[in-house]
């Protein structure tokens, strides 16, 4: 058995953060100096430790190799402009499911990246004095991935669920210019996603009013462009303060989205509960992963029906099996 | 596929393996249970010291992380005779791995050899979550400057270790798994002083690693029991008198679902192998 190098107790350290100064410093920490025979002693131990594949981290794609050996991951794009809760959504999924929410007919069957879905569950946890934690912006750095993965079971069959997420910044400048070198993750997500959730922040409504409208519009277009019949469903974020928002603003932005994305389905949603099961909180988070997931597993087939045909000829009215539909 | 009959209790610290391995031995000892001592040990030097604690009214002490200890015990069950291997290791090695996700060459040995697993998992001891989810409403803390800096969840970690082991043994997650067997034994049940069952208590403690086992385990492959060791703890002198007036073998019991309160403990052994 490897042990740990640093000789604090229960510290892990370099494998882990440096538990003294709670963070990857540990060559300034004084157990870890103190350290240094151990040190060689794991060294020679190491040969015979066998490391897990994956961290508990979240993935960057050029780590899903861990899961393609198995079959190909589905990866659910989140889109939306800075600050629309698109980390927040994850984290209150999270949070619904670690509490016993389901997601009907996908029973929770694994995670490779545990750590980093109670990383971000830890910002929705209430602290000792009542507050929550306000959330850290995703980085915008054009190299930040962060995609967490669920193993979901699914008429028996096992599905690896990844929620891509980056920063809303990053999906601004992408949709200015699609080949901006500083938004790679951003065309990354798009280039391979197999379904989106597209974010509309209701507070950014009401405080900027019509000039959200044209950052949504935006991204919405620039998302449709090369969108290949890939399902996208709309999510109302902050919905808890949706009666505050100028009315003819959301009229004009529900027209354009749903000229954009035909049939797409849009739902509110909130962190806010008035009671046990509340609309917003607690059934439409998991009604946004349910409906986003069902669409990935039933794609919608594209139906051109026949034209009616106006003859006499036997042949040419027959209509095969569409006869009957 | 057939199962062998090696069994194998995984259980991080302070979970009661000592324990529940010395009540074990006593009850073995005695010959009145469903299991009883076909012929006495070779060695029993890894339980012995437990179970001589437990007789002097005194409870176990925590396993040294580097020990790893195998007592054989041969045993009868319904006139078959064979060899149960008890075997007892630290509890920290079982948070060593997935503290540093890796393992060694004794617990992919541990992992593959045996088909029966019995999880023990501490009720009591699992730390209850508050957030936004439960609760209706929060302020934001603007500064970010008190939020505490705890480690990962208990039910996350319990759902790693699964993976972990799934994976030392390889065996695979995609279709439902048969073997290894899981018996998921709560312990120091006593401390709960519920009437729910077993299944119950998972349900309300763990939602989601509960979750997990049913969506990955083939029904009827695992299961669910309850397991007090020793009774109640051994903290006063009048409960230690107890211990040496009616003796060790006299105390502890299990939450079954043929019996919420069945006293003759190697039933867990047996219900390990009928699974």
């Amino acid at each position: 058995m490897a042990k740990e190098i640093c000789t604090k107790e229960g510290c892990y350290a370099p494998k882990d953060f440096c538990l003294e100064l709670a963070g990857p410093l540990h060559e300034q920490c004084q157990f870890f100096a103190k350290s240094g025979a151990t040190e060689a002693s794991a060294k020679t131990s190491k040969k015979l430790a066998t490391s897990i594949p994956w961290t508990g981290e979240w993935l960057r794609p050029e780590q899903l190799e861990i899961l393609t050996h198995r079959g190909s991951p589905r990866i659910i794009g989140l889109v939306g402009s800075s600050g629309a809760g698109k980390t927040t959504y994850l984290a209150m999924l999270y949070s619904l499911l670690f509490n016993g929410r389901r997601i009907e007919n996908w029973d929770f069957a694994g995670s490779y990246t545990l750590n980093g879905w109670e990383l971000q569950a830890k910002t929705l946890q209430v602290q000792d004095d009542g507050t929550v934690r306000n959330p850290d912006a995703t980085p915008s750095d054009k190299d930040f991935y962060s995609l967490y993965h669920l193993a979901l079971r699914h008429d028996g069959y096992l599905h690896d669920i990844l929620f891509a997420d980056s920063s809303g910044e990053v999906f601004s400048k992408w949709a200015n210019n699609v080949n901006d070198p500083a938004a790679e993750n951003a065309r990354w997500i798009y280039d391979n996603a197999h379904a989106f959730l597209f974010f509309v922040d209701c507070e950014a409504i009401i405080g900027q009013r019509g000039r959200a409208r044209r950052d949504i519009v935006q991204v919405a277009e620039q998302v449709k462009s090369s969108l290949r019949g890939r399902p996208v469903v709309i999510v109302w974020s902050k919905a808890d303060l949706a009666k505050n928002m100028r009315e003819n603003i959301v009229d004009a932005i529900k027209r354009n989205l749903s000229e954009i994305f035909p049939g797409a389905i849009s739902l509110e949603i909130s962190n806010y509960s008035k009671s046990d099961s509340d609309q917003l909180c607690h059934i439409n988070n998991i009604s946004v992963a349910e409906t986003v997931l069902n669409l990935l597993a039933n794609p919608q087939p594209l139906r051109i029906a026949p034209a009616s045909i106006q003859a006499d000829d036997f042949f040419l009215l027959y209509r095969g099996s569409y006869g009957s539909k | 596929m057939v199962a062998n009959n090696e069994i194998l209790i995984i259980g991080p610290p302070k979970t009661g393996k000592t324990t529940f391995l010395a009540q074990l031995y006593g009850r073995l000892l005695d010959k009145k249970g469903k299991l009883q001592l076909a012929s006495a040990p070779e060695n029993i030097d890894g339980i012995k010291s437990a179970y001589d604690r437990l007789t002097d009214g005194e409870e176990t002490e925590p396993t040294p992380s580097t020990v790893n200890l195998e007592v054989k015990i041969p045993v009868i069950h319904e006139g078959r005779e064979f060899v149960l291997h008890c075997k007892d290791y630290g509890g920290e090695q079982v948070r060593d791995l997935i503290a540093l996700m890796e393992y060694d060459k004794t617990w992919i040995e541990r992992a593959k050899t045996n088909d029966r697993w019995i999880l023990f998992i501490r009720p009591s001891e699992i730390e209850q979550r508050f957030d936004l989810s439960k609760k209706g409403y929060a302020e934001k803390d603007q500064k970010g400057t008190n939020f505490s800096t705890s480690g990962t969840s208990d039910q996350s970690q319990f759902i790693e270790l699964v993976q972990v082991l799934m994976r030392a043994r390889g065996t695979g997650m995609k279709d439902l798994i048969d073997t290894p067997r899981l018996l998921i034994a709560l312990t120091c049940w006593d401390e709960l002083k519920t009437d729910s069952t077993p299944g119950e208590i998972l349900q309300q403690k763990m939602p989601l690693f509960t979750q997990f086992i049913a969506a990955s385990w083939l029904p009827g492959a695992f299961n669910i029991i309850g397991v007090s060791a020793q009774e109640f703890p051994l903290k006063t002198e009048k409960d230690r008198d107890k211990y040496l007036d009616e003796m060790p073998q006299n105390f502890g019991y299990l939450v079954l679902d043929d019996n919420p309160k069945e006293k003759d403990l190697t039933r867990l052994i047996e219900k390990a192998l009928s699974l």
